[in-house]
Parts: structure tokens; C-alpha cells; sequence
């Protein structure tokens, strides 16, 4: 099977159906990534799209000797973060799909009702400590992958995902302990 | 869902953390028919032909460097064409160092602004400054004094205000090509207004290096004027046109 690099050298030099391959393999993830942050189908679809479209533009900038991951995962994210400043606002919980208090407990195996907790404790937490937990612990990029996509130190990107975890596991007790009350 | 003790460690928030890696995981449900964004993304990637995607779909280094060129290729023809009349007076020393200062800012300027995406992005902070900087400098470039030399007379009164106009036609005729080129290989229209204007700067600055070349007047008032105006001019348009890169 031939690696990602390899289709994107192979892209690159005029191989359309390489992309197709590159395609199937990152579309899903970015999909993923995208509608868990932006909550809404046709802009996440609208920025994968848009991904595609700009690693066709600097197909030639790609160089074979770096792994391709986190070249498109960077593009990914300045498209993300272009989209949060032009709508002036910072990613938010899809808090109108979240089940009402009362009934936020009562069947604790409801994977539908902690999928909602989990998004709103995510979005409680700093933009910056939340992707890092997002391509860290959601999509299992090592911090060295994660530090290359943001532009930070490995040190700096340990340092946000602790405070990320340790934010994320008090917003979701709060939650939970709202939901038990309830 | 079980909540982790105060005080826990890493491995243990961990592990808590994988188990909410799952929930997500759950929650995005089945697999996704791709199809249809696959051909969208197909048919985005096949409408891109043309000159213009052409220039987009270069390697970054030989944009910046094409759009350095440009400016090189500009002053070197305005210097053969129509030089300054002073030339052989003008004191090399400042001629040096003002282009320099000039295809510096214009490097810089250039770099910034095609930026490729695959690059993390720098603070818009520091964006900002270098803004600032490309305006500002050939405004303090053109109010320090040039001692033991006389250019040309820059009037007054009405021949003045029609000497200054005359300098911004020169310098945005032959600026408006690098203003062009610029936005035609920029890849993405991102980071604002403030990042479209560093295609003004660069546009004003390859002007303000053919008026080095071309213009013998050294009063400045109308150097500020008739000069260094053409950066804000460039940069207010391109603030404000930045058309769009995206379809």
C-alpha cells in the first residue's frame, strides 16, 4: 500500500486518481473534526472542501521527506480558525440538542445524553486547550504531530493539554453533578 | 460515566479522558456517504485552470520570489527609461540604502502575505506591526534631511499640488501590476483586512522604489505626499477590495 507521502508526491507530479486515494483517507477524519467543532453540517462540509482545495494549491510546496498528516491538518486548522474569526466567535456547544436537566440521568448508559455532556464540557474549556485535546485524545496525534499543526513547542503543548484535561474533567463533573441533582 | 478524585494523575486523567475519546467516537454515528463531497471537492479541483491558478499552484518560494522580481524588474525599467534627472548627483550612499530598505520591507511584506496554510499562522499581532512598519517607513525615509545635494524644484501653490498628483500616477501605474500579481497568487483569503493590505504595502512600496529611481525632487513634503501617500492609498484599496480566493 502506498503511503500517504507517497500519493501526494504521486499527486503532485499529475496522478489524479492519488487524490481520490488521499481523499478517502483524510475526508472522514476531517469531517470528524470539523462538525465536532463547528456544529453545523454544511460549513463543516464547506471547510473540508475547502482543505482539499487548498492542498491541491500547494500540492507543489509538499515536501515527500515530511509526513503529510500534519501538513494538511495545519491547513485544516488555519481554515477553522478563519472561520471562527469571520464569524466572530468562538466554537460553541450544540447546547439546543442537549436533553433537559431532568432527564440527564436517568438512564446513565444513554451514550446520546454523555455524547451532549461531553460536547458541552469541551466547550466550556479555551479554544487553545480544546484542540489540543482534540487532536491529541479524539484523533491520537502524538504531541509532537500536535505541536507541528499549531505552530507550538511540545513542552507548550503538554502544558495546554493538562490544563485542558484537568478544565475538562471539572466541567464534567459539574455536569454530572448537576444531572444527579436533577 | 465515572469522574476522576482531586489530585489525580496524569495517567488517571488518562484514562478518563479515553473514555470521553469514546463517547465522541460514539456519538459521530455512521460512516458518512462521501460521495457527493467528494465530487463537489472533484469539480472545485478541476475548475482550477487558468493563469491565475497557475501562479496560485506555484511553489511558494518562487511566488514570493516572482513577486520580488516584479518589483526589481520595475525599478531596473523606470531606471533605464526615465531616470531621475540627478542621478549622477544623488548621493549613492542614501540611493543604496533607501532601494535596500525599500526591496527589504516589499521581501517582507511578501513573504507575510503568501504565507502558505500549511504553515502555522503567526500572531495577528505581529502581522499588525509589519503593517505598520511598510506604511511608516518611507514616511521617516522622506523627512530625513538630504544635506549638500538639490534636486529638482517642487513648486508651489497649484504646481505643487499637480507635482505630488503626478508622482502618485507614476508610482500607482507601475505599482498596480505588483498590487495584481499579488492578490493572483495569493492561495487563500485569510486573516482579514490587515493581511490584504500587505498586497497595498508591497504595491506602494514597488512604487515608492520606482519614484526613487525616476522622481529628482527631494523636498519632503513632497516626497510625504507625492511618495510615501501612495502605501496608504495601496493599502486602503486593498484593505477594502481583497477579492475573493477561495472559488
Amino acid at each position: 500500500m502506498r503511503s500517504d507521502e507517497e500519493l501526494m508526491a504521486q499527486y503532485a507530479a499529475g496522478d489524479a486518481a492519488a487524490f481520490s486515494e488521499l481523499f478517502a483517507r483524510y475526508a472522514p477524519m476531517l469531517l470528524r473534526i470539523m462538525r465536532r467543532q463547528l456544529h453545523q453540517q454544511d460549513d463543516a462540509h464547506e471547510l473540508v472542501q475547502q482543505t482539499f482545495l487548498q492542498m491541491h494549491r500547494a500540492r507543489k510546496d509538499f515536501d515527500t521527506s515530511r509526513k503529510l498528516r500534519p501538513w494538511l491538518m495545519t491547513i485544516a486548522y488555519n481554515l477553522k480558525r478563519e472561520y471562527f474569526r469571520r464569524k466572530g466567535r468562538r466554537p460553541e456547544a450544540p447546547l439546543e440538542h442537549e436533553p433537559p436537566a431532568s432527564e440527564r440521568r436517568r438512564d446513565p448508559l444513554e451514550i446520546a445524553d454523555d455524547q451532549a455532556r461531553v460536547r458541552a464540557a469541551l466547550a466550556m474549556i479555551p479554544e487553545g486547550q480544546r484542540t489540543v485535546i482534540e487532536l491529541h485524545w479524539f484523533e491520537e496525534m502524538p504531541f509532537p504531530e500536535v505541536a507541528k499543526i499549531l505552530g507550538l513547542s511540545v513542552s507548550a503543548v503538554k502544558v495546554r493539554a493538562h490544563r485542558g484535561y484537568k478544565a475538562l474533567r471539572q466541567h464534567l463533573q459539574s455536569v454530572t453533578a448537576e444531572g444527579i441533582k436533577a | 460515566m465515572t469522574m476522576p478524585a482531586d489530585g489525580l494523575e496524569l495517567s488517571e486523567l488518562q484514562r478518563e479522558l479515553d473514555a470521553c475519546r469514546k463517547l465522541v467516537g460514539q456519538a459521530d454515528g455512521p460512516a458518512d456517504d462521501l460521495g457527493p463531497l467528494e465530487a463537489e471537492v472533484t469539480n472545485l479541483v478541476t475548475s482550477e485552470t487558468g493563469t491565475r491558478a497557475t501562479l496560485r499552484a506555484l511553489v511558494t518560494g518562487q511566488r514570493i520570489g516572482m513577486l520580488v522580481a516584479a518589483v526589481v524588474v520595475l525599478g531596473a525599467i523606470t531606471a533605464a527609461v526615465t531616470p531621475r534627472m540627478d542621478l549622477a548627483s544623488y548621493p549613492k550612499g542614501r540611493m543604496a540604502a533607501v532601494l535596500v530598505l525599500l526591496a527589504v520591507l516589499t521581501t517582507v511584506a511578501t513573504v507575510r502575505l503568501l504565507r502558505p496554510l500549511h504553515l502555522p499562522a503567526p500572531s495577528l499581532m505581529s502581522s499588525r506591526l509589519l503593517l505598520l512598519a511598510g506604511l511608516v517607513t518611507p514616511f521617516v525615509v522622506s523627512i530625513v534631511p538630504l544635506h549638500d545635494h538639490v534636486g529638482g524644484p517642487a513648486g508651489e501653490g497649484m504646481a505643487f499640488a499637480i507635482g505630488c498628483f503626478k508622482c502618485l500616477g507614476f508610482g500607482g501605474a507601475l505599482g498596480l501590476p505588483v498590487l495584481l500579481l499579488a492578490f493572483a497568487m495569493r492561495r487563500a483569503t485569510v486573516d482579514g483586512a490587515a493581511i490584504a493590505a500587505l498586497a497595498g504595502v508591497a504595491a506602494g512600496l514597488a512604487g515608492n522604489v520606482t519614484l526613487q529611481l525616476h522622481c529628482p525632487i527631494v523636498d519632503p513634503l513632497h516626497l510625504v505626499i507625492g511618495h510615501a501617500l501612495l502605501l496608504v492609498i495601496f493599502g486602503t484599496a486593498a484593505a477594502l477590495w481583497q477579492p475573493t480566493t477561495s472559488r
